[in-house]
């Protein structure tokens, strides 16, 4: 029994046989056309948006990272400058503390040295004054002494005595 | 009155010939090929709603499916390029064979008879049919390897002539082998068109036999096995859809280059 006689008895017909291809080359058509096509289409536009989707909130987590970065940058920076310029007012004031002091110790001295001087001149001026109207009432004194109680020939020999001492001296 | 009657008898090899239209026979199997046609049509327009953002639990079920098959034909290609460009072929294939093999189960739609005869009957019960699926299954394959290797590269692919002139040249030795070549793509020929017989038999004889096996078990035991007869007739119309669509694709994969 060859082979076409086994077609024959299961019911080969080329007729029937090429009407069936021609369906599934329809269905073949319509599938590819309206099916698998579209189907193919919406699943990678879906896909599309879930990458976008994914890929945004790739996005948005990063930049909260680096957001949080950039803020953990700017405390601890913050904090750093803020340390320095403390640092820096306590140097400054320490330093303007110093200076002042100096200054106050220099007007202190200053005022000191002029006091001590203004003292000093008053003291002279004083003394001379003192010695100036000691000479006067001790010469008034003797004056009257010698006038009053002196006998005339001692009122001669004391001024010379005195001529004499002075002269010595 | 004969227009609607319940059908008991076993069916025969040969589909039924319901009506001729200028001389060219339409079976019940063709007719009921031209239902299926207009499902996957009323399909086709329900695709034109399905959407990208709210798709609805039929669309998921349907792209579940379209995953489904191109996941399978990755295991077969190993890229996913190559398997969407399987896919219209061997997703044709397993739709409409699937859809061939499980519509019979609808209650009473084999049952429907005009003058006396069966106007519908599962396509893949007919050898006419499943030799159609699997002549368009290698005429594709083919035209995909001429596509491939160029018309040359194809025919060269089958009549080794010049690997022949090339080992003459190259001494006794490797015209031995290049002659073994050139028998081997000889066979070739033979091999191709032995997959048409193949494909088509082991569908055919699947289907067929497991329809009067239905018939038969339904007929002893009829208040005993139809839920658990149905299901494995739903499993075995899925496996059988799936194997002819595996083989189809492996055909596919060794007929084009194997970089593409």
């Amino acid at each position: 029994m060859d082979l076409l006689e086994v077609f024959a008895k299961i019911g080969f017909d080329w007729k029937l046989a090429l009407a069936n291809l021609v369906n599934f080359f329809i269905i073949f058509y319509i599938l590819k056309r309206f099916a698998f096509k579209p189907i193919g289409e919406i699943i990678k536009a879906r896909q599309g948006q879930i990458d976008q989707g994914l890929a945004d909130a790739e996005n948005a987590k990063n930049a909260f990272l680096s957001a949080e970065k950039e803020k953990e940058e700017i405390i601890t920076l913050s904090r750093k400058e803020a340390h320095e310029i403390i640092e820096k007012g306590r140097k400054q004031a320490n330093e303007l503390a110093d200076k002042a002091a100096k200054e106050a110790f220099a007007i202190k001295n200053e005022m000191l040295a002029d006091a001590r001087k203004t003292i000093e001149a008053e003291k002279k001026e004083m003394f001379e004054e003192v010695k100036e109207n000691a000479a006067e009432l001790i010469t008034a004194g003797v004056e009257r002494i010698i006038k009053e109680e002196l006998p005339s020939q001692a009122r001669i020999k004391i001024p010379e005595r005195l001529i004499r001492q002075k002269q010595k001296v | 009155m004969d227009f609607i009657q319940l059908k008991r008898e076993l069916p025969g090899v040969s589909p039924e010939i319901v009506f001729n239209i200028f001389g060219f026979p339409v079976s019940n199997t063709f007719l009921m090929g031209l239902f299926i046609i207009g499902l996957l049509l009323l399909f086709a327009l329900s695709v034109r709603k399905f959407s990208v953002k709210k798709p609805s639990g039929f669309q998921t079920f349907i792209e579940f499916l379209y995953e489904g098959i191109l996941g399978l034909l990755d295991q077969i290609s190993g890229s996913r390029k190559m398997s969407e460009k399987l896919l219209p072929l061997i997703g044709s294939l397993f739709v409409y064979i699937g859809l061939s093999n499980l519509i019979e189960l609808i209650p009473g739609l084999s049952n429907i008879t005009l003058n006396g005869k069966q106007i519908f009957r599962s396509p893949t019960t007919d050898f006419n049919t499943t030799f159609g699926l699997a002549f368009a299954t290698v005429a594709i394959i083919q035209m995909a390897s001429i596509q491939s290797w160029g018309f040359f590269g194809h025919v060269g692919k089958y009549l080794q002539f010049r690997r022949l002139i090339e080992g003459a040249k190259n001494g006794f030795a490797d015209f031995f082998m290049a002659f073994i070549e050139f028998l081997i793509g000889m066979t070739d020929i033979i091999s191709d068109v032995a997959k048409i017989i193949s494909l088509s038999f082991r569908l055919f004889g699947n289907i067929y036999a497991g329809q009067v096996m239905a018939i038969i078990m339904l007929g002893a035991l009829a208040y005993l096995l139809p839920a658990v007869w149905s299901s494995l007739g739903i499993f075995f119309g899925l496996v059988q859809a799936i194997v002819f669509g595996s083989l189809a694709a492996t055909y596919f994969m060794i007929a084009v280059k194997p970089e593409e």
